[in-house]
This record gives C-alpha cells, sequence and structure tokens, in this order.
C-alpha cells in the first residue's frame, strides 16, 4: 500500500466532499432543513462545532481511501473510484439515512433529498480518491 | 464472487446487528436518549412504524460491506472480516457520529457512546462476514 498517496487522497477526498457537501446541502437543499430546527442545531451553533466534524471527516476519509487501496484491483482510478464511490454512497443511504429516518423527527421529502445529496457527495468522493491514489508500484520513484 | 455466500454472511450480519442494537441501543443507553423530548428522536410508536425502513436499508448496506469485503479479500476469517469492520467503524463515527453532533441537537455524551457503538457494532459485523463468506473455489 502506498501510504503517502492514501493520505493525499484522503486530503483531496474532504475537500471533494466539503465542496458537494456545500453546494448540495449548504445550497441546493437547504430550504428542506428549515422545517426541522427542533431537530438540528442552528447555523450559528453547528459553526462552532464546524472544526470537530472537519477533523472528524477527514480521518474518515483517509480510512475510506485505506480501504479502496486494499480493494484497488489496478486499471483506471476513475472508474475503479467511480465504483468504490457508488458501493460508499449506497452503504450510506442504506445504513445511515434509512436510520436516520427511522430515529430522527424529519420527513420522507427531507430523508429523500439526504439520500439523494450523499449519495453524490459519496460518488464524487470516491472519483477523487481512485484519481489520487496510486499503488506504490506505479508511482514515480 | 461467491453470491450465495454473499447473501447468508449478510443475513448472518443483519440479525447479530439487530441484536446487538437491541441490547445497547434499547437497553443499555436507551436512558441517554431520553433527554430529548423536545423532538429530535421520534417517539417509540413512530419509530416503530417506520422500523421497516430501517431494517430494509441496514441488510442492503450490510450487503455492501460483504460486497466490499468479498472485493478485497481473497481468503476469508474472522480476523480479516474483523479489521474491514474496525475500519468501517472509524469511518462511521467520523463521517456519521461527528457529523451529527455538529449538526443534530445532542449532548456529547450520547455522541460518545453512539461513536464506541459504531466501532463495536462494525467489528463484530465484519467478523461475522468473515466468518460466514467463502469465497469461490479458484480454478
Amino acid at each position: 500500500m502506498n501510504y503517502g498517496r492514501m493520505v493525499l487522497a484522503g486530503l483531496a477526498g474532504t475537500v471533494a466532499y466539503f465542496v458537494c457537501g456545500g453546494v448540495i446541502s449548504g445550497q441546493l437543499f437547504a430550504k428542506e432543513y428549515k422545517p426541522y430546527e427542533c431537530v438540528y442545531r442552528s447555523r450559528e451553533a453547528i459553526m462552532t462545532y464546524f472544526p470537530m466534524g472537519i477533523a472528524a471527516t477527514l480521518i474518515a476519509i483517509v480510512i475510506l481511501a485505506a480501504i479502496y487501496a486494499k480493494g484497488y484491483e489496478g486499471g483506471s482510478g476513475a472508474l475503479e473510484g467511480l465504483r468504490f464511490g457508488a458501493l460508499i454512497g449506497a452503504f450510506i443511504v442504506f445504513a445511515v439515512v434509512a436510520d436516520e429516518f427511522v430515529t430522527l423527527n424529519i420527513g420522507a421529502r427531507l430523508a429523500a433529498f439526504m439520500a439523494m445529496g450523499r449519495f453524490i457527495g459519496w460518488l464524487v468522493t470516491g472519483l477523487v480518491i481512485g484519481l489520487v491514489y496510486k499503488p506504490a508500484s506505479a508511482s514515480p520513484r | 464472487m461467491n453470491y450465495f455466500q454473499l447473501l447468508l454472511a449478510a443475513v448472518a450480519a443483519t440479525t447479530l446487528f439487530f441484536i446487538y442494537g437491541f441490547v445497547v441501543h434499547g437497553w443499555l443507553i436507551a436512558k441517554d436518549y431520553i433527554p430529548y423530548p423536545e423532538g429530535v428522536y421520534r417517539a417509540g410508536d413512530a419509530a416503530q412504524t417506520h422500523m421497516p425502513f430501517g431494517l430494509a436499508g441496514l441488510f442492503v448496506a450490510i450487503a455492501v460491506f460483504a460486497t466490499i469485503y468479498a472485493k478485497s479479500h481473497r481468503t476469508s476469517g474472522a480476523r480479516s472480516g474483523a479489521s474491514l469492520g474496525l475500519l468501517f467503524g472509524i469511518f462511521m463515527a467520523g463521517a456519521f457520529v461527528a457529523v451529527n453532533y455538529a449538526t443534530l441537537n445532542i449532548s456529547g455524551r450520547l455522541a460518545s457512546e453512539l461513536a464506541v457503538s459504531e466501532l463495536v457494532e462494525w467489528t463484530l459485523v465484519g467478523t461475522i462476514v468473515g466468518l460466514v463468506y467463502k469465497p469461490s473455489a479458484v480454478n
């Protein structure tokens, strides 16, 4: 496993994830969260927790890059990354969004938007990890 | 990839996940959900009516986990399953619990318990998948 590339892929994946999150949840679907102010923290409160959220997400995506590196079978990094991103996107939609729909006081419409947004976010993250990660034998010496 | 074994592994791991969830979330840390009656979590009956979505969703998620395991491990066993499960547990604690702590109106105590729970439950899921899944014989 190429550890340098793995960390780099994790960093690039984190940037991609937050860009997607900012555009999708922060802009496109932002109004869908409005009816659930008792469930979610206010924008100001979220900002105070933001550094912790960024650090935790970075660690999570470096781990994701490690899982990708372990299963990398060679071939096009973009295609492998897209496949991996689609699997992780599906995993998150079914493990996280379905769970949140059961336990949180949110409506089906918001859950559907969250599922769509998170699937796209993880798909793009997987693509970026695939583009950046190169196995040890393929990287320049 | 051995699809029948994959399905079997997903069924076994989903069963374990629900037993674990019932013991931990429904009993051990159940009282830590109580301070949130203002509307963060659904009340018991409302959660029960939504439960089929959770059951179906979790089964599909574990099947995806088993697929990633089958794709990335040529040999199987409890140890290799547990190591992938632990990685998924860390991923879920960071990408799901920590982000929920930042965005949901919940306490640090409940978030910490949920993070530890993710580590344990996905390690258990991985162990079961590793034990049950057997790759197809190589021609």
